[in-house]
């Protein structure tokens, strides 16, 4: 048995004459925090929907410890999933909710009521067994919701946009809670959001889509470090996304000059360049490569927006100390090493 | 809007809003309600309408065994009417909630068009369908499956499964409009959790939709239990209703006040139920 817990192969699903999944893999390890990241229909929730097992591909297979879990059906899968609406039952109070998917086990009414007060003292919500869920907030609300999907122990639970509909103090806690009950629960979590903030601060791994495809799968410092391609680059962070030409060794940009990299990627052909807004560093000049048009404080940094010759605009963190004032000329300064050509 | 307890003059302003309603509630219910209260204990005229002295013989004369077994009939009659209404309808607006947008407009209206057909019409097309050489029996006897007619017209199952007919879409639309509240996604959460569609639907789709499947059975049992005509033309005067009784002693009896006292019976009895129903609606609304 591999240490690959789910494994995607080449995964297809049309709806109509729109490609939600194109051929789309990837493996998923045991206890893994993985993040399906991209934008409103890119596919991500779609791949949810497959793996909990409301929709069934075209074409392609899932394996679960090696064997094919689209075979299996949703009742019986080892999958729960935490909606995004919650979808909690309104009629039902929070310990009904909770011990929902348990009624529907061998188990006997004592094991249920055992188990999932457990769970209740786990998640922290002893206090509100009896409420229903319309006079519970949100974070609670999703506490619940987090419990009635883990109380099956499935082997992998699905979250579609957890964190989306909190507002931001109650985020922050519910970021620490959800690592918290993973671990504690050892159950690998799948999470599906178009936030990359939500992503970053959440998983291990993160799998990028686009348009149906997966355009880079890593960690959350990889996708920020050194990004594949252009998509993943602009998604991932701020960024500074320059047209510019390849030359024998680096590139050639109108507003920016030439720059040289160590290795070559080919003479003549139209690139990409992505530079980090922390990268460059700004120096007054007054023949320089460009104008400052806009510089607000922010803290511990100031947002700086430069605008080159060719009038491509490009943001700098600058020091919150540093003499730059709105008009005045700069040039861009940055290390090689640091900028990403695709 | 008009907020009760608001200033002096939202209150004026809250009258003038509802008195349309006010108007036409007392000109064609309380009055007639009225009216048959006093009917019911004056002496019948000797060629219709009514006299003195004042009494209450109706009611004691309502009570005589025929009569009670009448209303007790009725009473059957329109529960089965109800409940058959309701074996059909739920399973029909719980398939068309779950349809797209277009084809929900398209059902709904369909279920709604032959509403609007006269009635009498539509209970005519059952004499049809169910009479000793209708077409029912003929296809049964073509098969082989029947060598004589089944006696299917002139019983108290011809009036349920006319009726039924009749005020299906009342409760169809109401059960349809709660299914179409529920949010799609708590079915979807019941199977995750390891439901069959039996248990979801006992245990979520069923009780979320209670306050319109409660409205359904008042749409039905109400039109049912006073109905006249079908128990006329489709029990054919073997299946007598309430609302048989009703007619009878005002048209052909003269026996107004004595009409009256059944009419005041039928109304006591909708009274208790629509208040049931309102009672149950209401608890249904608090567990949701």
């Amino acid at each position: 048995m591999s240490q690959d817990l789910l494994k995607i192969r080449n995964l297809t699903k049309k709806f109509g004459s729109i490609t939600a999944l194109n051929n789309v893999s990837l493996e998923i390890k045991n206890n893994e925090m993985f993040a399906l990241l991209g934008p409103s229909g890119c596919g991500k929730t779609t791949l949810l929907r497959i793996i909990a097992g409301f929709e069934y591909p075209d074409s392609g297979q899932v394996l679960m410890n090696d064997s094919d879990l689209l075979s299996i059906p949703t009742r019986t899968r080892p999958v729960n999933l935490m909606f995004q609406s919650y979808a909690l039952f309104p009629h039902m109070d929070v310990f009904s909710n909770i011990s929902y998917g348990l009624t529907n086990t061998s188990l006997t009414k004592e094991e249920i009521k055992n188990q999932t007060n457990e769970i209740i003292e786990k998640i922290g919500l002893g206090e509100h067994v009896k409420k229903k869920p319309n006079q519970l907030s949100g974070g609670q609300q999703q506490r619940v919701a987090l419990a009635r999907a883990i109380a099956r122990k499935p082997k992998i639970l699905l979250l579609d946009e957890p964190l989306s509909a909190l507002d931001k103090k109650i985020r922050q806690e519910m970021q620490i809670e959800l690592k918290r009950i993973q671990h504690d629960f050892g159950i690998t979590f799948i999470i599906v959001t178009h936030d990359q903030d939500e992503a970053i601060s959440l998983a291990n791994r993160i799998a990028v889509f686009d348009k149906g495809e997966i355009k880079q799968i890593s960690t959350p410092q990889e996708l920020y470090e050194n990004p594949t391609n252009e998509f993943v680059a602009d998604f991932i962070g701020e960024g500074n996304i320059l047209k510019a030409t390849s030359t024998s060794s680096g590139f050639e940009h109108p507003g920016l000059g030439t720059v040289n990299f160590s290795h070559s990627i080919g003479a003549g052909k139209p690139v990409t360049v992505l530079i980090r807004p922390e990268s460059i560093n700004l120096t007054p000049a007054s023949n320089g490569a460009g104008q400052i048009t806009d510089a607000v404080f922010a803290g511990s940094k100031k947002n700086i927006t430069v605008k080159l010759t060719t009038n491509e605009i490009v943001r700098v963190y600058a020091d919150k100390s540093a003499n730059l004032e709105v008009g005045s000329h700069v040039n861009l300064l940055f290390n090689p090493q640091d900028v990403r050509v695709f | 809007m008009v907020k009760s307890g608001g200033s002096k003059n939202s209150r004026h302003l809250g009258w003038a809003w509802a008195s349309p309603g006010l108007i036409f509630l007392t000109l064609f219910a309380a009055i007639p309600v009225v009216s048959m209260l006093f009917m019911s204990v004056l002496t019948a005229g000797r060629f219709g309408g009514v006299t003195t002295p004042i009494n209450f013989d109706n009611f004691s004369r309502a009570t005589d065994p025929i009569f009670v077994q009448v209303i007790l009939n009725s009473l059957v009659i329109a529960s089965a009417t109800a409940i058959l209404s309701l074996l059909i309808g739920f399973p029909t607006a719980l398939f068309i909630s779950r349809l797209s947008r277009k084809w929900q407009i398209i059902l709904i209206v369909a279920i709604i068009l032959p509403y609007w057909t006269n009635f009498l019409v539509r209970t005519y097309a059952w004499l049809v369908l169910l009479n000793n050489e209708g077409i029912i029996n003929k296809f049964l006897k073509n098969i082989g499956l029947i060598d004589k007619p089944i006696e299917m017209l002139y019983t108290p199952g011809a009036v349920i499964v006319g009726m039924t007919y009749l005020y299906l879409p009342l409760m169809i639309l109401p059960i349809y409009a709660a299914l179409e509240k529920v949010d799609k996604n708590l079915t979807e959460a019941a199977y995750d959790l390891g439901s069959s569609v039996w248990k979801s639907l006992r245990t979520i789709s069923i009780p979320l939709a209670m306050p319109g499947i409660l409205i359904g059975l008042i749409f039905v049992f109400v039109p049912s239990l006073g109905n006249f005509v079908v128990p006329e033309l489709l029990g054919g005067g073997k299946t007598v209703m309430i609302g048989n009784l009703v007619r009878d002693q005002f048209l052909k009896a003269r026996d107004w006040p004595f009409g009256a006292t059944f009419a005041l019976i039928l109304t006591l009895i909708l009274i208790v139920l629509i208040s049931l129903q309102s009672y149950a609606s209401k608890k249904a609304n608090v567990n949701a």
